[in-house]
């Protein structure tokens, strides 16, 4: 680990795992949209953070001036050794335009809503499994014992990698999302076990192939031939990670904001058909993903002398938060019938897995609420968050107050 | 999804609209909701 600096000004020295960043970004991002729009900072070699929804949507839609061939700020830029642009390290996330569009063509047809659709009954025996582990407790962790393990779960069938494996799924997403800080020579030591867990993985769906995402990675053929290995490799890395935080994050905050809201808690309970339009207010509210982008050339844009490889922290939640697209932007309106939230991002970019995410959301929510009508925090400062491009509740200790006591 | 009477997806998952689009009174009001929801402004209405 390095020993940074506290952050004095947001606006000239931001940075995404400083404390006050990591306990509470809103009042942070609600200044700067204010007063800057667009925050600077010399960390991890140079970068540029903007607040407003219409910066952060410009910047997401311009391929032609910031490349995608890396998503994640670290304090090392990616080499052009591995995988180059526009394929990148873990397409199509990695991956500019025109090879993004294959890329992104292949994961498609697996993430696609009749596809999905058809998970539910496992997602649901799933959350039901979990819940009777902890059945009668009167302390719970919705976090550790309940959230982490839907989306890790869910990510494992899709892959088929085995069931014992979860645990290990859950230190690499730490590991590539949260050591963002690390040096780039512990980055790479600490990413060799991941390597290696997926390169034995492949050879073992080469050598007894079966009916699920891997193999059909190894498989799909674009104009008459398979995909590099090192392009099945990134995407499955890509589906590890971004499938596992990222939803367990969305579902944490949900059941931690219930948990403080009485109010609306009870609103759900009585009119579960209200949940859908919750989901997305959850969405829009605790959006849990941040994108990068690198700039691609010297140039002035919105007003900031970018410089080429400056880093670009895409928020998405802070955009969630602007008052000039949003009413009461800070307030959690539980039935918001408007609510164009940008939870998953938009443009070439946008999650391939916003309709499972929904899926595990609304299955996990309706399961969680039918056991426990009612529930709070033990204790509001024992509740830790992730640090980095994921924001989410990493533990949420609960007290149950009334249990359905359903067998 | 919002307003599935009027909107589907394709193999790819991408949103089409589902047969030619014509709305009466009740669906337009769903198609225009559907409309303030879209984050990629990806409907138009024509009227």
């Amino acid at each position: 680990m390095t020993d940074k600096p506290t952050v004095e000004d947001f606006a000239t020295d931001w940075d995404h795992t400083d404390p006050t960043w990591v306990h509470d970004p809103y009042p942070i991002w609600d200044d700067l949209r204010q007063r800057c729009p667009v925050a600077h900072t010399t960390r991890y070699g140079g970068g540029w953070f903007p607040t407003t929804y219409e910066d952060v949507t410009t910047i997401a839609k311009d391929t032609d001036h910031f490349t995608s061939r890396t998503v994640v700020i670290a304090n090392g830029r990616p080499t052009e050794e591995a995988m180059p642009a526009p394929i990148g390290v873990s397409p199509p996330i990695s991956s500019d335009p025109p090879f993004h569009a294959i890329a992104r063509k292949v994961v498609l047809p697996a993430f696609a809503p009749g596809v999905i659709n058809g998970y539910e009954p496992t997602i649901r025996a799933l959350c039901v499994d979990l819940l009777d582990q902890v059945r009668g407790q009167e302390f719970i962790n919705a976090s550790s014992q309940y959230a982490q393990y839907i989306p890790s779960g869910v990510i494992r069938r899709l892959l088929g990698f085995p069931e014992d494996d979860v645990d290990l799924f859950l230190k690499f997403v730490h590991v590539v999302l949260e050591g963002i800080d690390h040096s780039v020579d512990e980055r790479i030591e600490e990413f060799a076990p991941i390597e290696a867990y997926i390169v034995a993985q492949m050879e073992d769906h080469m050598a007894h192939p079966r009916d699920d995402l891997t193999n059909y990675l190894l498989n799909v053929e674009v104009e008459g031939e398979r995909l590099a290995p090192e392009h099945v490799f990134g995407t499955i890395i890509l589906t590890l990670i971004a499938g596992i935080d990222t939803t367990w994050s969305a579902l944490g905050s949900a059941i931690w904001h219930l948990a403080s809201h009485p109010e609306d808690l009870a609103r759900l309970v009585g009119e579960p058909d209200l949940l859908p339009m919750a989901i997305e207010e959850f969405l829009r509210f605790y959006a849990p993903v941040s994108m990068a982008r690198l700039v691609k050339h010297d140039m002035e844009y919105l007003g900031c002398a970018m410089k080429e490889d400056d880093w670009i922290l895409l928020g998405f939640p802070a955009a969630n938060r602007d008052p000039l697209v949003f009413e009461d932007a800070d307030t959690f309106i539980i039935d918001r019938a408007e609510n164009r939230h940008v939870a998953f991002g938009l443009g070439i970019h946008r999650c391939a897995g916003s309709n499972l995410a929904r899926l595990e959301l609304r299955v996990a929510l309706e399961e969680f609420i039918a056991r426990y009508s009612s529930f709070e925090l033990v204790d509001p400062d024992a509740v830790t968050w992730s640090q980095g491009q994921v924001r989410g509740p990493r533990s949420i200790p609960l007290r149950v107050t009334a249990s359905t006591g359903r067998e | 999804m919002m307003a599935p009477e009027i909107f589907g997806f394709d193999d790819l998952g991408n949103g089409v609209v589902l047969d030619d689009g014509t709305l009466d009174a009740a669906s337009l009001e769903r198609a225009r909701l559907a409309q303030a929801n879209c984050p990629e402004h990806a409907i138009f209405i024509d009227e």
